[in-house]
């Protein structure tokens, strides 16, 4: 019988021969044409693909198997741990983490192979070429660097493992880390197009054409990626918001930021020629920025929440980052000259300015994003001073700069092409602005004389300012879409004689990407409206005696004592809390600490949060005597916080929309059954989209996002049960627990 | 479960590995038959993918012209660029189908011929070219990505041929167009209401006999 060690390294070895050979057939292929050598690389990529896929499949079986014998397997699972968490802990190391980005890779490199066996055959070999080198270089890294496979010479205890980490045990840490992962791996196809864009010196639309759809699956996937992990940040790690300008979260918007600008300004090449420097200048600067970000992360350069990632493979990714930079940057200046634009800009004002306007406002983002993340780094290097850079420093920044992009936003959708003339400028922009200058004032006032006023609290006048101006641009830009979706609505009534409803479902169906985008702009719109919340936030950090009560805004928050419940794996302190208010009483909470047994310095938080679109209320138990049961509290009123979730689950909506393939897209597919293929593939990520809020709103609706469930497992409270609860198996706690197994959190093991 | 995946990925692995090797084991003959085959239907995938970009690209014009986003001028020029690269496009691939599907059928037909085929056959074989051409037409535009199937589709309509419609020639520049086209594909000339060539050339041959 072959063993997990032998077959695993096997797979990944035969995986690095077969894409060096066929990063070479590909060349070849390229550079001759000859149909064999077509054929021969495009299933040099398949079969690259197939034996990476099998290392894949033979960690998974190792892990599920508790083949403890496998360093990775002992290191990060055991055997209490539900199947869940196993298929999470595949992701949960160094090594794994990295075969799963391999694999992503690969399998992405196969869709586009397969997709465009028949077209783009000028640039397929090179894809092909481009895909297969970075795939050996990430299989360099595993094999040499961090090799998932790698057993023990001698087993000090073969019949159990260390367990994962308990911060990422779960739901959201198991899907968080993939779709980060998918994100940067999937960036290697556009990568790849622009690439063989420049190595067959076609500077046509061509590389823009076939790579459009390509740039939007790691948008899509980075974007699912940031917010669930914002998701975890905020319920889980009591960083006491979703967003804290991590080192290593900074690392993942970073490629997000530079996509984004891309989004916008290909479809200026597109329609106008122009750009073609500035387009494959961004392409590479995002793939390098994803490798960039992935080499800070691992080698341990800079400190953050994601220490459990960090390993010595620091260097494999440095000469990866280096090698990729020096052709990419060689290549680009070789055919600088060929990659002049066809056409001038005409007119300042002008869709193509605006969007060159969006596009460096992008990169400057990017780029203080990046002096934040790196600055306390290479001033502690140069000057070995420590500085650091924290929330306020990037907020100044970024609160204006954001602002100017939401009003572009606005400006973008209805501005004209080429130019703009008086008389444009009044059809498209007076109905909107004359709107917003209606509507802003009479939704400010309501919320503010409604709500706002009664949380007592007074911004600063900068503060009120930005959250001022932030809600008038979400107006205007909500009109101009409003607006511009009316216009093509009534156009087609009037040509095609539809109904309201038939006229804005076919406008979807034609034009999906323009306005799958528009509903990507109504969900960032969503998420400033989140932003703009946090002017009125109140956070406390507060210490109470049992039965004492604490005033945050209009609630009152009553510190009933604590209880200890134990488990078989971890023992949870509850706080027992009531909040009222205007004499009524609105929650029960239950914040709590999980402290697990493999890990008792790693106490983890059960955050307490009520949330509604209006405000969140958010209990984390910070600390606690367990003698006078004193407990210290970390408690906040954030408004609007649940518009930045809705706001994530439209974008990746618009996303999907504008990703749903035409129906030449399907034809590309075949033989396979296009529709169930495509009822399949949608659907899945449909729900992948949704998921995030529909766990969001269940949690704060229901016991399950506090610690609350815990009470639940020693009945209902009844004395001679709460004596026994020690002596009960986990078994019979499982089958208590009603909540977790609605959940799906699969405690079935 | 997770057994059975790894069985999957190895099958597929080694079979993709033999794909991979299959151009290069058969003899030179072979070779150089899947050299050429492959580069007829790539060409074909090409144009195609490229002209439905240029469909698009039109269709999105139409309506930012009707939001008023486009300045007329603008929407005139893009057009007729537009209109410009995809009739060049549709007309390659014409040639490509219309040219290799002709010189297929005259090969059938010689061959027919030379297998002892009775002289009676003769003008029915000579009608082919018409109707080959004739048979290329609806699969360019309904589902060109098919290209595949062209030669097989055309023969059962060998059959029929001298029932089918046969051609024109285009007043304009000469060029042989199918009887039931309203306009030529070279210059873009009105055909409706011209007679067809066949009609007299049926006529001819049965005079003649």
């Amino acid at each position: 019988m072959i063993d997990n060690q032998d077959l695993g390294t096997f797979a990944l070895y035969y995986a690095l021969v077969v894409c060096l050979i066929g990063t070479a057939i590909s060349v070849v292929a390229g550079k001759t044409g000859s149909q064999r050598f077509v054929h021969a690389s495009r299933f040099a990529s398949y079969t690259g693909a197939g034996a990476i896929f099998v290392a894949g499949a033979v960690l998974m079986h190792a892990i599920l198997t508790h083949d403890f014998s496998i360093q990775y397997v002992a290191s990060f699972s055991d055997h209490t741990m539900p199947l869940f968490y196993l298929i999470g802990s595949f992701w949960g190391g160094q090594a794994g983490s990295l075969l799963f980005w391999t694999s992503v890779v690969a399998a992405s490199m196969v869709s586009c192979v397969y997709i465009y066996r028949r077209s783009y055959q000028d640039f397929m070999p090179w894809v092909s070429a481009v895909c297969m080198a970075v795939l050996s270089g990430l299989l360099l890294i595993l094999v040499f660097g961090s090799n998932p496979f790698e057993g023990f010479s001698i087993i000090n205890d073969p019949t159990t493992g260390k367990g994962l980490n308990p911060l990422l045990q779960t739901p959201k840490m198991v899907m968080h880390p993939p779709s980060l992962l998918a994100g940067l791996a999937t960036m290697t196809i556009p990568y790849a197009f622009a690439m063989a864009a420049l190595i067959t010196g076609n500077m046509s639309n061509a590389w823009v054409k076939a790579a459009r759809k390509w740039i939007l699956i790691p948008w899509l996937f980075l974007s699912i990626g940031n917010m669930l992990g914002g998701m975890w940040a905020y319920e889980e790690l009591g960083w006491g918001g979703y967003w804290a300008w991590d080192p290593v979260e900074n690392a993942a918007f970073f490629p997000w930021l530079m996509t984004s600008a891309l989004i916008h300004s290909i479809m200026i090449q597109e329609r106008r020629g122009m750009l073609k420097r500035w387009n494959i200048g961004l392409m590479i600067a995002s793939f390098v920025l994803t490798i960039f970000g992935t080499y800070i992360t691992r080698s341990g350069l800079i400190e953050s929440v994601h220490t459990f990632a960090q390993s010595e493979i620091g260097d494999y990714f440095l000469a990866l980052l280096l090698t990729v930079l020096a052709v990419s940057v060689s290549l680009f200046l070789w055919r600088w000259r060929d990659l002049k634009s066809d056409q001038r800009l005409d007119s300042p004002a002008s869709r193509e300015s605006a969007f060159i306007f969006n596009n460096w406002l992008l990169v400057v983002m990017t780029l203080v994003v990046l002096f934040g993340t790196m600055w306390p780094k290479i001033k502690e290097g140069l000057f070995g001073q420590e500085v650091a850079i924290g929330p306020p420093w990037f907020n100044r920044w970024m609160v204006p700069l954001g602002i100017l992009l939401l009003l572009l936003m606005g400006i973008g959708t209805i501005i004209p092409w080429r130019r703009t003339t008086m008389a444009a400028f009044k059809r498209q922009f007076v109905i909107p602005i004359l709107a917003t200058a209606a509507i802003s004032p009479v939704l400010l006032g309501a919320y503010w004389y409604g709500r706002g006023a009664a949380l007592g609290v007074t911004p600063t006048p900068l503060e009120s300012a930005y959250a001022i101006i932030t809600v008038v641009c979400c107006i205007f830009a909500i009109t101009t879409m409003i607006a511009d979706v009316w216009r093509a609505m009534s156009a087609r009534m009037r040509k095609h004689g539809e109904g309201a409803f038939e006229s804005l479902s076919r406008l979807f169906i034609k034009q999906r990407r323009r306005y799958g985008g528009y509903v990507v702009h109504l969900g960032i719109v969503c998420s400033f409206i989140a932003f703009a919340g946090n002017a009125l936030k109140i956070e406390q950090d507060i210490s109470l005696d049992p039965g004492e009560s604490y005033q945050i805004g209009d609630y009152t928050i009553t510190y009933e004592g604590l209880t200890l419940e134990n488990e078989a794996d971890k023992d949870i302190i509850i706080g027992k809390m009531t909040a009222m208010r205007n004499g009524e009483h609105v929650y029960d909470l239950r914040p709590g600490k999980a402290v697990f047994h493999s890990s008792p310095n790693m106490p983890t938080s059960e955050i307490d949060i009520k949330t509604t679109p209006l405000e969140d209320l958010y209990v984390a138990l910070v600390n606690h005597d367990p003698r006078t049961q004193a407990a210290a509290f970390k408690i906040f009123v954030a408004p609007f916080t649940w518009w930045f979730w809705l706001g994530g689950t439209i974008l990746l909506l618009g996303t999907l929309i504008c990703m749903w393939p035409t129906r030449y897209g399907i034809e590309a597919l075949k033989p396979t059954p296009g529709v169930f293929v495509r009822a399949t593939a949608f659907g899945a990520l449909a729900v992948l989209c949704v998921t995030p809020l529909a766990v969001l709103t269940y949690e704060s609706n229901s016991e399950w996002g506090s610690a609350k469930r815990f009470e639940r497992l020693i009945g209902d409270g009844d004395g001679d049960e709460n004596k026994n609860k020690l002596e009960q198996t986990p078994r019979d706690k499982v089958r208590t627990d009603q909540n977790r197994e609605a959940s799906g959190a699969a405690e079935a093991s | 479960m997770t057994i059975a995946l790894i069985i999957l990925f190895v099958c597929f692995t080694l079979a993709m590995a033999w794909q991979t090797l299959s151009p290069f084991l058969g003899g030179s003959q072979e070779q150089l038959r899947f050299d050429l085959l492959e580069d007829e239907l790539r060409q074909v995938e090409e144009l195609t993918t490229r002209k439905n970009l240029y469909l698009d690209n039109l269709r999105e014009i139409e309506i930012d012209r009707e939001l008023d986003k486009l300045a007329e001028k603008d929407y005139v020029e893009l057009k007729r660029r537009y209109e410009r690269e995809t009739v060049r496009i549709m007309r390659e691939l014409d040639d490509l189908h219309g040219g290799r599907g002709w010189e297929s059928r005259v090969e059938d037909a010689l061959t027919e011929l030379s297998a002892g085929g009775s002289r009676a056959r003769l003008p029915e074989a000579s009608a082919k070219p018409t109707e080959s051409k004739k048979s290329k037409k609806p699969k360019t535009d309904k589902a060109s990505t098919k290209k595949k199937k062209s030669s097989k589709a055309s023969k059962p309509s060998q059959d029929n041929a001298v029932t089918s419609p046969s051609l024109v020639d285009c007043p304009e520049c000469g060029k042989e167009m199918e009887a039931n086209a309203k306009f030529c594909s070279e210059c873009g000339a009105n055909l409706v209401g011209l007679k067809p060539l066949a009609d007299t050339d049926d006529a001819q041959i049965s005079a003649a006999e």
